[in-house]
């Protein structure tokens, strides 16, 4: 257990110590703010535009983020021998893969809570043709994005701390305090509004199933990067996401008109669709249930990780951690 | 007339005591390793058999590819061996409780580039579920130890090639182990810092650790190793001790004090009466290179010239001494070393040159007749008892080194 621990917290701090997990913390939530700060002309569905567009970027940086830190975590570690001298040590190879899952998946998830707040924050900025920028909510929150990184840069100065690593945590936490601060304690009217704009709370099931999504595609890419380096992980990781997206069209009516390998293929195949239900919030519809459908996602998804966590297994177990040279 | 034979083929065979207990037993090893589509593409090891004793310091060599590597890693559990048996502490190597035991330093020092040096040595001590006190407390004697405790906030990232080495050393001697093995200890390291990997495989030795070394740099080898093996083609080609190695049973070697022109003229001709005079050589001994650079180094330390880089603090690991927590021991190897090596000037080294050819003979013999004051004659030693002087003189020196009673 100590070593599965261990090896799950070097991992996290391995991987929020890297400069891209920086630069995508700080490129997204910015890019996500920015977009609720600009005038769509949409008719109406400018907030809608928002909306949607932030849970994308969430969920694609994310995906993203994921094959990187798997990549990084084991295939790089398996390529560089770093891995070799943690394996010389008594530690099994399944607390081995499994530290390594839960701390990519810590990484990757912080980055992802950060869009998702971003994204919240911007559901309650975005305004239409009648409305404003949260000039105040942007300027404090750009705020806080400056203010981290000037406390990366005081720890490295001062205690030769990491300043990636120090930025992009102080980032997260300085991100949740505006958060709170903006939608708890700060009202914001748009001319012409009798109420004051509130954070899309509907945002919050399709958050946690892009939490799930990433989960997943975690799992998958760690189970690449056993046998895999970081480039064929990419590429298998995209074949599995596209054809997981069209899973229902491809093998989904196929195998609804009998076709006993489209069922397979359907039923092994994550179908990514699932996880997202953006389209249903913004159809507004009523979405009587939602929870309850988080939870019956979370059931799926537990079989699927379940099955990508095996195969990482019997991939890795009992694998040549060497080549020949 | 002297038989300077006698001695040395009396010599006992020098085969590891038997009843030492087996640490590793590798019989009939071989890994074939394969391509993407399962064909055999290379036989990195063919049909391997060494044991190796507690307390022995053993040593694979061989060119670069002849599967030293490829053997260690198997030892490790890392490779699977195609055909064979290995044992490690009567275990399987991949078995967890054998790798408690195991000290392991790989050939390539690529540790966690964005933990510093304190971080590393924390986490791999974790791994040995070694309490936070124990490991703190390892940690600042190790980075003292590898001479690292002034960088230890810099990330292993920005270390140089041989501070890589040094706190991959240091991670590999955390959990106080029984076997380490070290895969080309000395690569990257600076003169000073091989001089000090030697001393601590010497020390580790006589704490009765077990220690296995692959390098091909035979010189490191020839200094701490009691047996090693010679890997070509993935075969070993030569086993055994180093003395049954390296002795030539056909010539023999003198050392003696400066002796006046006659008494020399008196050996020499005694000599030539059994000995052609074209196969007798005569020179002064020279002090080797990496002690003058020692020496050299001792001087400008003790002008304290600062540097950037690793320090030579090298103080032996409390935990790794014998005895360690019970004797304050605070001597540092290196100055201990430097010390018993009186630097010697350039000039003077130029002045002592070898002549070695025969047609010098007499020069030379001139030349060491020409003694200040004759001195006693020492009694004529033997290459073996020589041997054993300087057996003695090492053991002195790490009994210093390790608190005094070995």
């Amino acid at each position: 257990m100590r070593a599965f621990t261990t090896i799950a917290a070097n991992t996290f701090l391995e991987l929020v110590r890297q400069p891209v997990f920086l630069l995508l913390s700080t490129a997204t939530t910015s890019f996500i703010i920015i977009l609720a700060g600009m005038p769509y002309f949409g008719f109406g569905e400018d907030a809608k535009l928002v909306r949607d567009s932030s849970l994308a970027i969430t969920l694609f940086v994310g995906l993203l983020a994921a094959v990187v830190a798997a990549s990084s975590a084991v295939a790089g570690e398996l390529r560089t021998g770093t891995a070799l001298a943690v394996l010389s040590k008594p530690v099994p190879r399944v607390a081995f893969l499994l530290g390594k899952y839960c701390g990519i998946v810590a990484a990757v998830w912080l980055l992802a809570f950060t869009n998702l707040l971003a994204s919240l924050l911007a559901s309650r900025m975005a305004y239409d043709a009648y409305g404003d920028a949260d000039t105040l909510g942007i300027a404090v929150f750009f705020g806080a994005i400056a203010l981290s990184f000037l406390f990366g840069a005081f720890t490295n100065y001062f205690h030769r701390r990491n300043l990636s690593g120090d930025a992009f945590l102080s980032q997260v936490i300085l991100v949740t305090g505006v958060f709170l601060i903006l939608t708890f304690a700060v009202e914001l009217k748009h001319p012409g509004q009798s109420a004051a704009q509130t954070v899309d709370w509907r945002l919050l099931p399709a958050g946690a199933l892009i939490l799930f999504a990433l989960l997943l595609l975690s799992a998958i890419a760690l189970a690449c990067s056993t046998r895999l380096d970081t480039v064929p992980t990419l590429i298998v990781c995209t074949i599995i996401f596209l054809a997981g997206l069209v899973s229902d069209y491809a093998f989904g009516r196929p195998a609804e008109q009998g076709a006993w390998w489209a069922a397979i293929t359907h039923a092994i195949l994550p179908n990514w669709q699932l996880f997202w239900i953006t389209d249903a919030i913004q159809s507004d519809r009523t979405l009587d249930g939602i929870w309850r459908y988080v939870a019956k996602t979370a059931i799926y998804l537990s079989a699927h990780i379940g099955i990508a966590l095996v195969v990482a297994y019997s991939l890795f177990e009992n694998r040549d951690l060497a080549g020949d040279a | 007339m002297i038989d300077l034979t006698e001695n040395i083929e009396k010599q006992p065979a020098s085969t590891p005591t038997d009843n030492r207990e087996n640490v590793v037993s590798v019989r009939a090893l071989s890994k074939v390793f394969k391509d993407f589509w399962g064909r055999p593409k290379a036989k990195a090891v063919n049909d391997v058999s060494f044991e190796i004793k507690k307390g022995e310091v053993f040593g694979l060599l061989g060119p670069n590819g002849s599967g030293k590597s490829t053997t260690i890693k198997m030892l490790l559990g890392l490779l699977n061996p195609t055909k064979g048996f290995i044992e490690i502490f009567g275990h399987s190597p991949r078995h967890v409780k054998t790798k408690e035991r195991i000290g392991y330093l790989p050939e390539e020092s690529y540790l966690y580039k964005y933990l510093d040096s304190r971080e590393t040595l924390d986490f791999f001590g974790n791994l040995f579920q070694l309490h936070s006190e124990e490991r703190a407390k390892r940690a600042e004697q190790l980075l003292e130890m590898v001479g690292l405790n002034q960088v230890r906030s810099r990330t292993v990232g920005e270390f140089s090639k041989g501070m890589q080495r040094r706190i991959g050393l240091a991670q590999a001697l955390i959990n106080d182990p029984d076997l380490v093995i070290l895969d080309e200890p000395t690569a990257g390291l600076d003169p000073i810092g091989c001089r000090e990997v030697k001393d601590l495989i010497t020390a580790l030795a006589n704490r009765g650790k077990t220690v296995i070394i692959s390098s091909h740099l035979l010189s490191d080898v020839e200094d701490v190793c009691d047996r090693v093996v010679i890997y070509y083609g993935g075969k070993i080609q030569a086993m055994g001790t180093l003395k049954e190695l390296l002795t030539e049973r056909e010539t023999v070697r003198l050392t003696l004090p400066t002796l006046p022109r006659e008494k020399m003229d008196q050996v020499l001709a005694m000599i030539r009466k059994d000995v052609a005079e074209d196969r007798i050589q005569i020179d002064n001994p020279t002090q080797n290179l990496e002690s003058y650079f020692l020496g050299v180094v001792k001087r400008a330390r003790e002008n304290e010239q600062q540097t950037s880089g690793a320090t030579s603090g090298s103080t032996v690991a409390h935990y790794l001494r014998e005895g360690g927590e019970e004797k304050d021991q605070k001597a540092k190897i290196l100055d201990r070393l430097a010390a018993d090596l009186a630097p010697t000037p350039i000039a003077e080294l130029l002045e002592e040159k070898p002549a070695t050819t025969e047609q010098k003979q007499d020069a030379n013999l001139a030349s060491l007749a020409e003694a200040e004051a004759p001195k006693p004659v020492a009694p004529v030693v033997s290459k073996a008892a020589e041997r054993k002087a300087s057996d003695e003189k090492a053991d002195d020196k790490l009994s210093s080194l390790l608190g005094g009673d070995n």
